[in-house]
């Protein structure tokens, strides 16, 4: 059996260091293109001087958090909270912060709880996000692997 | 009481370009190997599920944008969204997203399959009107 990171090995409380991107125009193409979404205001003339980014584009972001502390997984998101403090301004960059604040086993799943905020880097806040999801099994090259659930 | 509503098909090739879509954004792709159990049937029926589920996160984007429809600033500037995901939504399935007036402030989220069974419900907060 492949050694793996698992759910146990994820520390409550860890932060992860910040990662910057840019949102471009053609990000928000593709998410109005994938998803089917538009709004005027994501391609120009909203209130805010200039378009917007579909508020729900970031919240993959727990993804790249993720990937740091635990093998590609299967698993089912269980809860989300958003908190829209502001909108982010298309072809601007943004900063994402993260931690794990909590994991617990209920029923026969395990869960993960992590939570990022989106801010300008400067520390002015966009939006905050907090996910709960479940672990369920790791994806490896030998297979999947189901997580082992304490009795 | 208002109502607003959007509906929409998941095919699998949408949830294949959904999971690519961070990738693309970040410059950054997913290393080779097995897909995930959004996007390749194999490993979601190795997971034991009865075939590749959406990312709630997809159809969450339709609870935005009816959201922004009807309350625009009052959703983008302040406003809070909880939702708990109560069932998979699999590859070729239908969801129906609706928004209900719940007070001035609030608004119930339903999400539903095309059989009426729920995927997801939850409350959204608009900030108020200054």
């Amino acid at each position: 059996m492949e050694a793996t990171r698992t759910w146990a090995d994820i520390e409550v409380g860890q932060e992860f260091p910040p990662i910057t991107y840019r949102v471009s125009p053609e990000a928000v193409r593709d998410f109005e293109s994938v998803t089917g979404v538009e709004h005027p205001w994501h391609s120009g003339g909203s209130p805010y001087g200039g378009a917007i980014v579909p508020a729900t584009l970031p919240c993959t972001d727990y993804g790249l958090f993720l990937s740091q502390i635990l093998p590609p997984i299967v698993g089912m998101h269980a809860n989300h909270r958003l908190r829209l403090i502001r909108p982010i301004p298309v072809d601007s960059d943004v900063r994402v912060s993260c931690r794990v604040t909590d994991k617990y086993q209920k029923r026969n799943h395990k869960y993960l709880t992590m939570e990022y905020t989106i801010d300008d880097g400067n520390g002015n806040a966009y939006m905050v996000n907090t996910i709960t999801m479940t672990v369920d099994a790791y994806i490896l090259a030998s297979g999947v692997q189901r997580e082992q659930i304490d009795e | 009481m208002s109502e607003a509503v959007i509906r929409k098909t998941i095919s699998q090739e949408d949830m294949n370009r959904f999971a690519g879509l961070r990738g693309a954004r970040l410059g950054t792709a997913r290393p080779a190997g097995k897909g995930s159990h959004h996007t390749d049937p194999a490993v979601a029926k190795e997971a034991g599920l009865s075939g590749t589920v959406a990312q709630a996160l997809h159809y969450c984007a339709y609870v935005s944008q009816l959201l922004l429809d009807e309350h625009g600033r009052r959703w983008v500037e302040g406003g809070e969204l909880e939702i708990k995901f109560v069932r998979p939504l699999y590859a070729g399935d239908s969801v129906e997203v609706t928004l209900t007036e719940s007070g001035a402030d609030h608004a119930r989220v339903e999400c539903r399959n095309q059989d009426g069974q729920m995927l997801a419900f939850g409350n959204a907060t608009l900030a108020r009107d200054e």
